[in-house]
């Protein structure tokens, strides 16, 4: 006898054994089915929560401003996390940004951290992003934008930041920045300095500013995270 | 319509019995046809060979109480005939997988089907069944009766694969023992 004369046998078990199974086909068929439309309704739920939930992310995120005709991007030295733009509500470049606009920030230049770019400067940063919210920002803004992020969002951060702090910042340049609260227009032209020294760009237009370490101790995340701080003068806004 | 209602139009040679077994049983006739031979074509044939055998068949049968057992019943059997006598379809996955799990239970070289009738056999595995606790009798039917993957079961009973496979593996290896205990050298 073969398994498949075995299977057609099986076929003569007694028919109400036949039929208990088929009901709880039935049974467990219709509890399948409850279950199914719960985790559909669930699923719907999680969907329309997320959806407002990325809705207000991105409300908040657009709504921080930064002083008139600038451009801010930011990381925190430690931050290592490859995704963490995705709580970039909770990064303490941001916040420290928000308590900046706050103190006297005017004009309505929205913060855009999304695009893609490249920058060499020693060292070849290429990072693709969310570019949803980009479109609007010029390409080597969003290159320089992306750059950073890139740099920053390095596993060799630190390493590259010695490179950097080696390689593109004088010795008083740094010595400055990592005075905290330093004064925003000798920043500014600290960072023009930097940016026409350094950066590869052929534009006056456009100001790197580095601000250093955070400006507000009582910041626990920012304290903990050292946020390092670059902003872009807008090219439309100089 | 009731069963009963519908096997008294078998009865009464009436077709329209015909019209309603296909409205009441038509799509688990083909599911489980489906099922085995894996071929909607093949599938709506056997199902609709089903109606014409249980046409034939009843009267003298009378399967009032258990109209659909007796309808599944034929279909599977003509859908694995169908596959039998297809080599091309003999070797549909779903035949071959079940064959060689139930192969399990009858080891090598074994001469059962001289030992046991059809009948006999079916009555041992009866016996079997009913000394199993429901939930793995039903289980094993839903397997190896109603032909369902693996997947769907488990999904059925709410739990996993793996352990479905497990129940079904620890029953092959029961029936195995089972035989051997009713007297066949399997």
């Amino acid at each position: 006898m073969t398994g498949t004369e075995l299977l057609e046998r099986i076929g003569y078990v007694d028919p109400d054994l036949i039929q208990e199974a088929e009901r709880a086909l039935s049974k467990k068929g219709k509890g399948m089915l409850r279950r199914q439309i719960i985790a559909a309704i669930t699923a719907a739920c999680l969907i329309l929560l997320a959806g407002v939930g990325a809705a207000f992310g991105l409300l908040s995120r657009t709504n921080v401003t930064a002083p008139s005709g600038c451009l801010m991007i930011g990381s925190p030295i430690n931050s290592r996390s490859p995704n963490y733009y995705s709580k970039v509500n909770q990064h303490s470049s941001v916040k420290a940004l928000e308590a900046w606009s706050k103190n006297g920030a005017d004009g309505d230049p929205t913060i855009r951290i999304s695009g893609s770019g490249t920058l060499r400067f020693g060292i070849e940063f290429v990072v693709t992003f969310d570019s949803a919210i980009a479109s609007d920002i010029p390409e080597e803004e969003r290159a320089l934008i992306a750059a950073f992020i890139g740099w920053t969002q390095s596993p060799d951060y630190e390493r590259t930041y010695e490179c950097y702090q080696q390689e593109f910042v004088q010795k008083e340049v740094l010595d400055k920045i990592e005075r905290r609260g330093g004064d925003y227009e000798e920043m500014l032209q600290i960072a023009a300095n930097i940016y026409e020294t350094t950066l590869p760009f052929d534009s006056t237009e456009v100001v790197f500013r580095v601000m250093g370490y955070a400006s507000d101790e009582s910041d626990s995340a920012v304290q903990r995270n050292r946020s390092f701080f670059c902003a872009l003068r807008s090219r439309t806004n100089p | 319509m009731e069963d009963s209602q519908i096997v008294d139009l078998y009865l009464g040679r009436d077709e329209t019995a015909l019209t309603e077994t296909a409205q009441k049983y038509g799509s688990l006739l083909r599911s489980v046809s489906r099922r085995i031979t894996e071929d909607e074509t093949i599938a709506e044939e056997c199902e609709n060979d089903t109606y014409l055998e249980a046409w034939n068949t009843i009267p003298p049968h009378e399967p009032r109480s258990y109209l659909s057992a007796y309808l599944t019943r034929i279909v599977r059997s003509l859908s694995i005939n169908r596959c039998v006598e297809k080599n091309r379809l003999k070797r549909k996955t779903t035949l071959c997988v079940l064959s060689d799990e139930l192969e399990e239970c009858l080891a090598s070289g074994d001469n059962v089907a001289e030992q046991l009738e059809g009948k006999e056999l079916a009555e041992t595995i009866n016996r079997f069944l009913r000394e199993q606790p429901t939930e793995k009798r039903i289980i094993f039917l839903h397997r190896y009766y109603f032909c369902e993957d693996i997947r769907s079961i488990a999904s059925r009973f709410d739990t996993t694969g793996g352990k479905i496979k497990l129940v079904l593996f620890r029953m092959r290896k029961d029936l195995h023992e089972y035989l051997k205990k009713e007297g066949y050298q399997v």
